[in-house]
Order: C-alpha cells, then sequence, then structure tokens
C-alpha cells in the first residue's frame, strides 16, 4: 500500500512539475520562463505599472520597468449610466495566463491590440488600440487617454511596453492589482512620452517580432462545447460545437482559450479542447472552481490570501478536506474553500 | 569430432594457466622507461621562452600557463633581445621581422609575422557588433532597447551604429554624450529620466563604462539600469564584483586567455605539432557569471576572467601539453 502512495505521489510530482506551467499556456517564444523572476503592480490611483525585480536579499526592489497605462473605469458614464457602466480592473494578486500578438476584441467590433497578456478572464495587459489586425492603424484617443481611466477593465500601454510584458510575464507570474500603494502623484504624466501622436505612430510601426508566430490547431472533444465572445460563462454565446470541430488557437489560455473557427473569433473552455488529436487533454468529472476564489496559505480564511484563482479554472487537487481543500496552482501550493469546488469538464494536469 | 576437439583445446588452456606455459612477449632487458620527465621528456631539453609584451593581461596569462606546465619564462624588452630563446611570445610587437626563433605574435592588425612565426589575431572591428548585440539581448532588455549612449566622440562608428539600431526599431535613445565630462553629463541625463524608462548605459569603452558606472553608483537609483560596454579590463570585471547589477556586462579581447592560447601555440609549434594561425573573438563578461564564480568560492579576478573563456582555453591543449600539465600541475 505504501508502494503504491509512493508512486502515486510520484507521479503527481512529475505532472505537476512538467505539464502544469508550460503545457497549455506557454509558447516556447517566451524570453523569461520563471513566473518568479518578475512581480507586477498596477497601481489604478496612478494609472502606472511597474515591474519588480529581486535584490540581493531575494526582495522585489528593484524597477526594471514602469509603464504609464489606462485601466478600468471606476465611474459609470454619467450621461449614460447603462450602456457605459462603471468597469474597473479587478483588485488583488493574479497570475499571468494567455498571450497574443496581436488579437481582435472578440465582443467589440472593429477593435484590435498588440500583444495581449492575460491578467484574469477578459481582463489583459495589452497596447493601445488598432482599427484593424494592421501596424499602420493605430488609434489617436488611446494614445492621448494614456494615463486615465478609461477602459472597459483592460490595461492599455504603449506598443513598446505591452511587448515587454508578452515576451517577459510568462504564465504564473505575479501581478497585484492595487490602488496608491507603487506610483505618485504625477508620475504617470512623467512617464508619458514626448513624442507626438504622427512621431509616435511611425515609431510603433518599427516594433518587431524576432520570428512569426504560426498558431496552433486545437480539436474540440465534446458536443457540450460552446463559443462565447469572451472568456466568461456571462459572456455572450456564439454558437454550439460539434465534438471533433477543428479551430486555430488565438490564445492559449485556461480556463479559456481564444479560437478561429470558420472565420470567426471567440472563446471556448480549455477543458473542452485537444491540442492533440485523438487525444483527449481533459475530463468531464474533473474539479472546477465555481468562482473566483482566493487561495489562502493555510485552511483558514484569517490566514494570507496568496493569489486569487480564477472562476472556471481547473483544480489540481492535492488534499481534500471538510472545510478547505489543498491544491497546486502555477506552482503555488494552498488552500481554497471546499464548498466552490464544483465537478464538470476539467483539463488533466 | 568437434566435441573432443573442444576438450582438447580447453585441457591445453587449463594446463598451461595453471603451468604458467601461457605467451609472453620476449622479456628485453634492454629497453628501459624513458628517465627523461616533463620538458625534458617532450623537447629533450628545458625549453627557454621569451615574453616581450606590454600587457599585464596578457602577461598574466602567459605565467598563469606557464606555471601549470612547469615552463620558465623571461621577460625581454625588444625583439633584439629574444632571438636567444627556443620560443618567443610577443604582444602588439613593433616589429619582429628580425626574429627568426619560433614565435607566437597577438596581434589587432594585419601585422606581417614571418614563416616561423603564428599569430593570435583579434579583430577590434567586430567589438562594436558584439557589444551592441549584447545590449540588445541582455536579461531582461526588449527592443527597443531604451538606451543612453556614452560615445566617445562627436559622430564615430559607434554612435552611428547605435542610431542605426534605432532606425531599425531595435533601440530607443533616451540621451546621448561624449567624452568630455561625461561623468557629468550621464548625472544630469540620469536626473531627467524618471526611474523605470531606462534599460541601460552603452559606452563607447572602459574609461567611460566607469564613469558611467561612478554616475549610477552616486544616483542610488533602484531601477534595473546597467552599463553595457565596449572594451574588457580588470577594473570592470572588479565593478562587476562591487556591484553586478550595475555593471552589466564588457565585450573585448580576453588578454588573459590570448596569453594563455599564446603559450600553449608556442609550445606546440616547438613540438613539430601542425599549428596555424588563431583568430580570438570578442569575448564578454557578464556580472552574473563573474557573481557565480565568486560565490563558489574564486576570488581571484583574473582567474575567473580566464575560466569564463572556455572556448579559448580548449585550444591547442595537444597531447604534449596535456602531458605537461599533469606532470607539473598542482
Amino acid at each position: 500500500m505504501p508502494k503504491r502512495l509512493l508512486t502515486c505521489a510520484l507521479v503527481l510530482t512529475l505532472l505537476l512539475s512538467v505539464v502544469l506551467p508550460s503545457t497549455a499556456l506557454a509558447r516556447d517564444e517566451l524570453k523569461n520562463t520563471d513566473p518568479e523572476r518578475y512581480y507586477i503592480v498596477l497601481d489604478t490611483m496612478y494609472q502606472v505599472v511597474t515591474v519588480f525585480e529581486k535584490d540581493d536579499n531575494g526582495e522585489y526592489t528593484r524597477i526594471v520597468r514602469r509603464m504609464v497605462c489606462t485601466s478600468g473605469k471606476t465611474e459609470p458614464n454619467p450621461n449614460n449610466p447603462i450602456e457605459e457602466p462603471a468597469s474597473p480592473t479587478p483588485a488583488g494578486v493574479w497570475k499571468i495566463g494567455a498571450r497574443e500578438r496581436f488579437g481582435k476584441f472578440a465582443n467589440f467590433g472593429s477593435e484590435y491590440a498588440r500583444y495581449w497578456t492575460q491578467v484574469v478572464g477578459g481582463i489583459y495587459f495589452h497596447s493601445i488600440m488598432f482599427s484593424s489586425r494592421d501596424i499602420n492603424k493605430l488609434k489617436t484617443s488611446a494614445f492621448s487617454r494614456l494615463g486615465s481611466r478609461a477602459s472597459h477593465g483592460c490595461i492599455r500601454l504603449y506598443v513598446e511596453d505591452a511587448k515587454w510584458l508578452y515576451y517577459y510575464a510568462c504564465p504564473g507570474t505575479t501581478i497585484k492589482v492595487t490602488s496608491g500603494e507603487v506610483g505618485s502623484r504625477g508620475l504617470a504624466k512623467e512617464l508619458k512620452t514626448d513624442m507626438s501622436f504622427k512621431e509616435y505612430n511611425e515609431f510603433q510601426k518599427k516594433i518587431f517580432d524576432d520570428q512569426p508566430l504560426p498558431n496552433n490547431t486545437a480539436w474540440v472533444v465534446t458536443d457540450d462545447a460552446q463559443m462565447r465572445t469572451g472568456n466568461g460563462t456571462n459572456d455572450k454565446f456564439i454558437r454550439k460545437l460539434s465534438e471533433g470541430t477543428e479551430a486555430e488557437v488565438l490564445q492559449e489560455g485556461d480556463p479559456w482559450v481564444k479560437v478561429l473557427i470558420d472565420g470567426r473569433e471567440g472563446y471556448v473552455k480549455r477543458a473542452y479542447v485537444t491540442y492533440e488529436k485523438g487525444v483527449l487533454q481533459s475530463t468531464p468529472d474533473g474539479k472546477v472552481a465555481k468562482a473566483t476564489l482566493f487561495l489562502y496559505a493555510k485552511p483558514s480564511t484569517k490566514s494570507e490570501r496568496l493569489c486569487k484563482v480564477a472562476r472556471d479554472s481547473s483544480l489540481v487537487i492535492l488534499e481534500e478536506g471538510k472545510d478547505f481543500t489543498k491544491i497546486n496552482y502555477w506552482g503555488i501550493e494552498g488552500y481554497i474553500q471546499t464548498r466552490s469546488i464544483g465537478t464538470g469538464w476539467a483539463t488533466i494536469y | 569430432m568437434k566435441k573432443t576437439l573442444g576438450l582438447l583445446l580447453a585441457t591445453i588452456l587449463l594446463a598451461c594457466a595453471f603451468t604458467g606455459c601461457y605467451a609472453l612477449p620476449a622479456e628485453d632487458n634492454n629497453v628501459q622507461e624513458p628517465q627523461t620527465r616533463g620538458m625534458q621528456r617532450i623537447f629533450g631539453k628545458d625549453v627557454t621562452v621569451a615574453l616581450l609584451a606590454d600587457s599585464e593581461a596578457f602577461e598574466h596569462g602567459v605565467l598563469t600557463q606557464a606555471e601549470s606546465l612547469g615552463v620558465t619564462i623571461s621577460k625581454v624588452s625588444s625583439a633584439a633581445q629574444a632571438n636567444g630563446f627556443d620560443l618567443v611570445i610577443a604582444y602588439k610587437p613593433d616589429s619582429v621581422a628580425d626574429i627568426t626563433v619560433p614565435l607566437i605574435v597577438y596581434t589587432e592588425g594585419e601585422d606581417n609575422v614571418p614563416d616561423n612565426g603564428r599569430k593570435i589575431i583579434y579583430n577590434k572591428n567586430e567589438e562594436q557588433d558584439a557589444a551592441l548585440e549584447v545590449m540588445r539581448t541582455f536579461v531582461s532588455h526588449e527592443a527597443p532597447v531604451r538606451m543612453l549612449g556614452v560615445f566617445a566622440g562627436e559622430h564615430g562608428e559607434a554612435q552611428i551604429a547605435c542610431q542605426m539600431m534605432e532606425d531599425e526599431g531595435k533601440a530607443q535613445i533616451k540621451g546621448t554624450c561624449t567624452d568630455l565630462n561625461a561623468g557629468e553629463q550621464i548625472t544630469k541625463l540620469l536626473d531627467e529620466i524618471p526611474v523605470g524608462v531606462l534599460d541601460t548605459i552603452f559606452t563607447e569603452n572602459g574609461e567611460l563604462a566607469m564613469e558611467a558606472y561612478g554616475a549610477l553608483k552616486a544616483a542610488e537609483r533602484n531601477d534595473a539600469v546597467e552599463v553595457i560596454t565596449m572594451g574588457l579590463d580588470i577594473e570592470l570585471v572588479r565593478a562587476m564584483v562591487e556591484n553586478h547589477f550595475l555593471m552589466g556586462a564588457a565585450t573585448g579581447a580576453n588578454e588573459w586567455s590570448s596569453g594563455a592560447l599564446a603559450l600553449r601555440m608556442g609550445l606546440s609549434l616547438l613540438s613539430q605539432e601542425r599549428v596555424g594561425d588563431y583568430e580570438i573573438k570578442p569575448f564578454t563578461v557578464y556580472s552574473d557569471e563573474v557573481i557565480a564564480a565568486t560565490k563558489a568560492g574564486e576570488d581571484d579576478i583574473e582567474s575567473i576572467i580566464m575560466k569564463l573563456d572556455g572556448e579559448v582555453n580548449d585550444v591547442y591543449w595537444t597531447d604534449n601539453i596535456r602531458y605537461l600539465a599533469d606532470h607539473y600541475g598542482k
């Protein structure tokens, strides 16, 4: 019996170390694969993103990069509060997820951005917007609004800053969304470029990638699969998918994958697809987070909150308990409340 | 029949084994192990080597290698003094035309070396491209690299190369300054540039790098700006040990390893091996590698630089040289 346990533990350890951090999310073009190398703080009060790295004492004190940004609106439009409600960037400690080089906003008509890096759900770092998937089509308005809270929750950046995060903030990197913690008054203005829009537009056209990035292919594994406009079950339904449907993968995320099917871009749950044809990489009776949860350091809601676990995340259960269950989330071991764990389609890790 | 033959053969072999009657080469009492060892064994005598060099780094490389190979080096100050030796090693000599003994010359130019000599060539023209590539690919630097350029003069080659990088979208020049009062100019620029919007200070030579290093140290910024420089000297590596965050990388000729290589090449030449000219490439010392070496217990900076250059260290380790190293090695 102990031998069997030992074998199970060994297999689990191997799976966690080999599969968890990379298979589903990371592309081999990442320039940093260490999720602990950087620590990112978004200060929504001052509209500044700061990237820290460790000093000789292992503390995140050294500033690698500072960027002016546009985060989510904290107030509704007073003239049209129903259509344009407040859409703040969700506060908390998150783990960086999926990436896309030049993405389309699946739920916003003709709007595009370069270098997407997922914070959580439909919240991304990305460049200021373009009117089509074309570097010559940079939009003026987003450029001039950098430094103010104006987005639907995403964090807009200069193209070069979005590119930096895209390459160096690898999946699993910690991002803290906070207010008034690391910025200062006037800093955002100081970080803004002196270039005019025209000059900046020419400048950003020169920002290049070393190599082309062919998209991966995925195949739908169940007739239950649905395609939506965003990565959440509340987002608009686009169409039902049938088993075997082939999709071009635009963002290798989890719990949601951004796909292109029959010319339409949208999101489908990661557990509903496989990247290896004929091989099931998920299970219909896996464990998933029923809501966005805190990951606690100890089995108590009074213990340190390590980060947030995104809703619908497939869970790697280490130890089941009555009130708290120990899980591994992006290499961090911690506890979530057992009552928030559901059963459903989940990626096998 | 086969079985009988097999048995017979086995019996004979067993008998031989028990009686000691098995084949042995005839003992030849006239052949003896050579009595000579070390240099004597390989060259028939102790070789004499003259060193004509005014580079401390190169000399250090020669002497360090000589010690490990049991070779005695005599320093000479002119080519005229060198001909009485078995081998001459010369660092950027004015002229070696009169030297008639086997000769190894370290050169950065197109110097002519007589048939009795071989060259170690460092093409300094490649240093600039190599250093700029280090700047572009240094940890966390993404194109465009946000840089300050510190140059030896106005509109020199390095400045033009940086400008080209900006035109290609590889760099974003946040400011430039030239040789005159570089330190003060860098300090002023650092005051103006907010923390977090600069990746690096690129300098055209070691002296400017030390100026930039001093300015960064005085500025006490907590951002990850480091100096990337052309040129490699011991002061730069000392600065890396002092603060590896501020002095990032230095690219130039590894004269320490070149000195060691020169002696190995010379001894190989003396022992009638085929030895050709050797071109050394610009070598980059990265501060994190230096720190790793110091953490591993190495405290001699020159030894650290030599050990980091694995490629040149492996050249001309012929059987003879290995034998000498084994024989004299401590």
